[in-house]
């Protein structure tokens, strides 16, 4: 990013002058008070929003004056996790993950297998045919992560994924995501837990205000 | 093609899921799609309705004294096999039948007729036409061409009235035209108002399929094969009624014709053009 600014309605400033890096592989925690402009950070990367001003680049490529299909593809090498989880509560684990797996053109007994490895990988496997809205709440963040996992994504963003969770499974949840980056993925999560920053030997960028605090 | 297949499943999958509540959206199309088969049923019987007139649809050919029996066959032919109009019989009266005809009209005409010294009237061919858009837009050529011919002398036929029908039944077909245009407009406005009311429930799920990075056709596609499904079970619904309804009125009226099968296809097409652009309207608003 690059004197980067994001500005909602003309007159709401929500990121301003943001200059960072962030190298491949390298886990970051992205903190800061709710309204620091964390979530509009995470939106800018995997193209819900477009920067106002300055440069945005993912994966070498202008995010700026990207078409829909361009963000489309960006997506589709970006895994996210949202606090309120974001899947389709009427189907099921396997339905939702091979949604995903087929966006990305995988062919269905691939997507089979990616699904199964992913989903024991997180313990997930006697959930597959169970529809989310029966899963309790940290069970939907372990299926949200399993479909950002699906893809096998180059990056994971998180925004606040343990922000609804007890902090049993908060740190369930990290270890996961710690596992994921050691496996190779870069990882930037949004949190204002900081509890939760400390216990780990991560980057941290502090947002706050919209501006990078030193 | 796996993506394709996927997408199909998932679009059948959509019908079952929303099967409560799209019903609004089928039977208004249904309604729609009905009115707009009334248009088509009416126009295609224009002609029906014309030639409740052919009586009047006459052409009296005075023809020259003397023509011989090949010339006349020859005109007869002609007329017969004319690119103009649609002919439905000739009759041919020579000099000494329409003297006869003459005379029998009243008996001081046939006591003049007596006293004349040779028959003054000429032979005349009377043809009747069947009443179309197409006899009523030709007739004056048709005429016309008649009067070039060296076997007639003149032609008398009701062009004012010939004019005014058609005139008359231009106005009626270009309103049908114009009914038939604003109704398939409401079926287009309806269409998007009341797809994108079924889709607002499900904002949330393609919120979700642009998040895991679906492409704007790859989550359009599911909605197009769902409205499809509806396009088509409206219009067939509406024509298997209209079908019905048709073979029953044909038995009062056995000279009702169908909506010709070209109209019907365009019709059909226009549906189902309708339902992928209105499709395409409503979900675009999702997009973001």
């Amino acid at each position: 990013m690059s004197h980067l600014y994001k500005t909602y309605l003309k007159t709401w400033p929500a990121l301003k002058d943001i200059n960072i890096t962030v190298s491949d592989r390298e886990f970051v925690f992205l903190t800061g008070p709710s309204g620091a402009g964390k979530s509009t950070f995470l939106k800018l990367i995997y193209g819900e929003e477009r920067p106002t001003r300055g440069e945005l680049y993912v994966f070498g490529k202008k995010v700026r004056k990207m078409s829909h299909r361009g963000r489309a593809l960006l997506r589709q090498k970006i895994g996210v996790v949202f606090q309120d989880f974001k899947l389709i509560l009427t189907k099921t684990v396997y339905e939702n993950m091979a949604l995903a797996a087929n966006v990305v053109g995988l062919s269905p007994s691939v997507a089979h297998t990616r699904i199964l490895e992913v989903l024991s990988t997180l313990h997930m496997g006697h959930k597959i045919k169970t529809p989310v809205y029966q899963l309790s709440g940290g069970e939907q963040q372990r299926a949200a992560i399993a479909r950002a996992l699906v893809t096998s994504p180059r990056i994971i963003l998180a925004d606040e994924p343990t922000g609804n969770l007890d902090p049993s499974l908060s740190s369930t949840i990290m270890d996961l995501l710690k596992q994921i980056n050691a496996n190779g993925t870069t990882v930037i999560m949004a949190t204002h837990d900081y509890n939760l920053v400390d216990r780990y030997p991560f980057r941290r960028i502090e947002l706050e205000e919209g501006r990078i605090r030193d | 093609m796996t993506k394709f297949f996927f997408l199909i499943r998932l679009g059948l999958r959509n019908i079952v899921q929303h099967r409560k509540t799209s019903w609004p959206l089928i039977l208004s199309l249904f309604v729609l799609i009905s009115l707009n088969l009334l248009l088509l049923l009416g126009r295609a019987n224009i002609n029906t309705g014309l030639d409740f007139l052919a009586s009047r649809a006459r052409l009296e050919i005075i023809l020259r004294k003397g023509l011989s029996q090949e010339e006349v066959a020859s005109l007869i032919g002609w007329v017969r096999d004319n690119r103009f109009v649609s002919v439905r019989n000739i009759t041919f009266r020579d000099e000494t039948e329409n003297l006869n005809d003459f005379a029998a009209q009243d008996e001081t005409l046939a006591q003049a007729v007596e006293l004349l010294g040779e028959n003054p009237l000429p032979p005349t061919l009377t043809v009747q036409c069947s009443l179309s858009l197409e006899t009523l837009k030709n007739i004056d050529g048709f005429a016309g061409a008649l009067e070039k011919r060296g076997e007639v002398l003149a032609v008398i036929y009701p062009g004012e009235w010939f004019a005014l029908l058609f005139r008359i039944t231009r106005g009626a077909e270009l309103f049908f035209l114009f009914l038939l245009g604003a109704l398939f407009l409401v079926t287009y406005i309806l269409w998007v108002s009341i797809f994108k009311a079924t889709l607002y429930p499900l904002k949330e799920e393609i919120e979700i399929m642009e998040i895991v990075g679906g492409t704007k056709l790859y989550i359009r596609t599911p909605f197009y094969i769902e409205s499809l499904f509806y396009a088509l079970l409206s219009f067939g619904g509406s024509l298997a009624l209209f079908h019905h309804l048709f073979s029953m009125a044909r038995i009062p009226l056995p000279g009702l014709s169908f909506i010709p099968p070209e109209d019907l296809a365009a019709a059909g097409g226009l549906t189902l053009l309708l339902a992928i652009l209105g499709t395409e309207k409503a979900i675009n608003r999702f997009f973001r």
